[in-house]
């Protein structure tokens, strides 16, 4: 073995106590200062290589049958979970409903961003303008008086009243003022299906529909319950009292509306076959019931009481039909 | 009756029927798009009228709304790039009275108004999209050309932005 080849086998395997090696080493001092060095070497890097090890992986052995459960479910850190929240507020993943289960800290998190989105999702409603709702204007017509017209204007459609143009004008009406509260006198309960059909149902079914296409966002499946103040604060405004075990399934979303100017409480319950819409309106009062669709979404609308109403609205029968059953035998508002 | 004449009718019946229930959205959509609601407004006729002369090429009624809102986001883009209009002040929209939801809170609506209009547009479009027009991550992702998890970050980075910016009672996000 020369030299050459004796550093090229003690560089590979420094500790190695081969025959050659040592032999080479003992009548050689060059190469015996070598491999002093390559060794002593070798203890640096095995030093600054040896990173602690944490506690986890030392002591005694865990149970591998919890630890593969909690790792199924624990993935989420706090940090991660608020941003999946933030990012997707009614979004809920078995990771999310462990972590809320778990930590407080992040089912208050939850909490806070889902009340902000009620805020969030009101203050993004603005409202329409009238060349924009009510009857289909003639495209063809819209398309020439648009070409006429083209000083980057809006031309109020045909048989529309005109409106005057600028921002700073005020070209809608503000949405009604909230009502004051309404005291009701009488316990509601459902009436049954009269016979006759009330010419207003449809109308009302149209105007509940028109209501709850922005906020449809809200109509998903969830299994966290919005808390007592929340579920409060949507009913009180009405005049309604109700508990939340008066409804028909865990109430994911609960807010206060305004429909023609009364106040409304607008929900989202978690029935068995899917979460609908319930919007209680004590003061809209029908004849009959009235089934309603439009635009992918199934409604219902039942007379409640002497003068009231609810209204029921799912993606399709079966979700609100389920959520009708448990009313027609669940449900009573005392006011 | 001629033939001609019935398809003509049907055809503006299928259109009256899937522009009708998408009018209210395509408003909102391009109002947050743009921040101005004449202007919206006229985004949206004109989409409108873009979609009545591309009609056949929509397949699937069930894929209209996507559809519609891609021609109010291209729209929009040409209308800026048509009149060179200047994004308008925020403040301008807060002291419109249309912008009212109610006149309870209308103080904490308006805060909150201008806060969401202060946001980049890159974060307000996907917001609209999910709060008010109820989109999946996905469909989002489709309509804006982006991938589920920039949409995902674009999401969670606005709302973060607005609990930064309005006070809505909420401690530190992260």
């Amino acid at each position: 073995m020369n030299f050459e080849e004796f550093k090229e086998a003690v560089l590979a395997e420094p500790n190695s106590e081969a025959p050659e090696i040592m032999a080479k080493a003992a009548s050689d001092p060059e190469c015996a200062a070598f491999l002093a060095r390559v060794q002593a070497m070798e203890r640096k890097l095995s030093a600054a290589m040896s990173v602690p090890v944490p506690s986890s992986l030392t002591g005694e052995m865990p149970d591998i049958e919890a630890l593969a459960e909690a790792r199924e479910v624990g993935l989420m850190n706090t940090d991660a979970f608020k941003e999946a929240v933030l990012a997707e507020p009614h979004r809920e993943t078995p990771e999310i409903l462990e972590k809320v289960a778990s930590d407080p800290e992040c089912a208050a998190f939850l909490a806070r961003v889902r009340a902000m989105e009620l805020k969030l999702s009101a203050a993004m409603s603005v409202p329409v303008p009238p060349s924009l709702s009510g009857e289909m204007p003639d495209i063809e017509v819209l398309a020439e008086a648009r070409e006429v017209g083209r000083e980057g204007n809006v031309v109020a459609f045909p048989g529309k009243p005109s409106e005057s143009r600028g921002r700073s004008t005020n070209r809608w009406p503000a949405f009604a003022s909230l009502a004051a509260a309404v005291a009701l006198v009488a316990v509601f309960v459902l009436r049954p299906p009269a016979e006759i059909i009330d010419p207003d149902g449809e109308a009302l079914a149209a105007e509940v529909f028109d209501h709850i296409e922005h906020e449809l966002g809200f109509m998903s499946p969830a299994s966290v319950a919005v808390d007592d103040g929340m579920f409060s604060a949507a009913l009180q405004p009405a005049g309604v009292n109700m508990t939340r075990n008066d409804a028909p399934g865990i109430v994911s979303y609960a807010k206060n509306c305004v429909i023609d100017g009364e106040s409304v409480p607008h929900l989202v319950v978690q029935g068995k076959n899917g979460p609908v819409t319930v919007l209680i309106l004590p003061h809209k009062d029908l004849k009959a019931p009235v089934s309603y669709s439009r635009d992918g979404l199934e409604g219902v609308l039942l007379p409640v009481g002497e003068s009231g109403s609810i209204a029921i609205i799912g993606r399709d029968a079966a979700s609100v039909e389920a959520v009708r059953e448990m009313a027609d035998s669940n449900l009573r508002f005392s006011t | 009756m001629s033939q001609a004449a019935e398809a003509d009718l049907e055809r503006k019946r299928r259109y009256d029927r899937l522009v009708g229930a998408h009018r209210a959205d395509l408003f909102r959509y391009a109002y947050w798009l743009n921040g101005d609601a004449a202007l919206a407004e006229d985004v949206v006729q004109d989409a409108m009228i873009r979609a009545w002369r591309s009609l056949d090429n929509l397949r699937e009624d069930a894929a209209a709304k996507p559809w519609l809102l891609t021609i109010v986001r291209r729209e929009n883009a040409r209308f800026f790039e048509r009149k060179r209009h200047e994004t308008v002040d925020i403040d301008e929209l807060v002291g419109a009275p249309t912008l009212q939801i109610s006149s309870e809170d209308s103080t904490d609506q308006d805060d909150l108004h201008k806060a969401i209009g202060e946001l980049e547009p890159d974060y307000r479009e996907p917001l609209v999209l999910q709060v008010v027009l109820g989109h999946s991550t996905k469909e989002i992702a489709d309509i804006m050309g982006l991938t589920n998890g920039a949409v995902l970050t674009r999401l969670h980075r606005a709302r973060k932005k607005l609990i930064e910016n309005f006070d809505l009672g909420e401690p530190e996000a992260e």
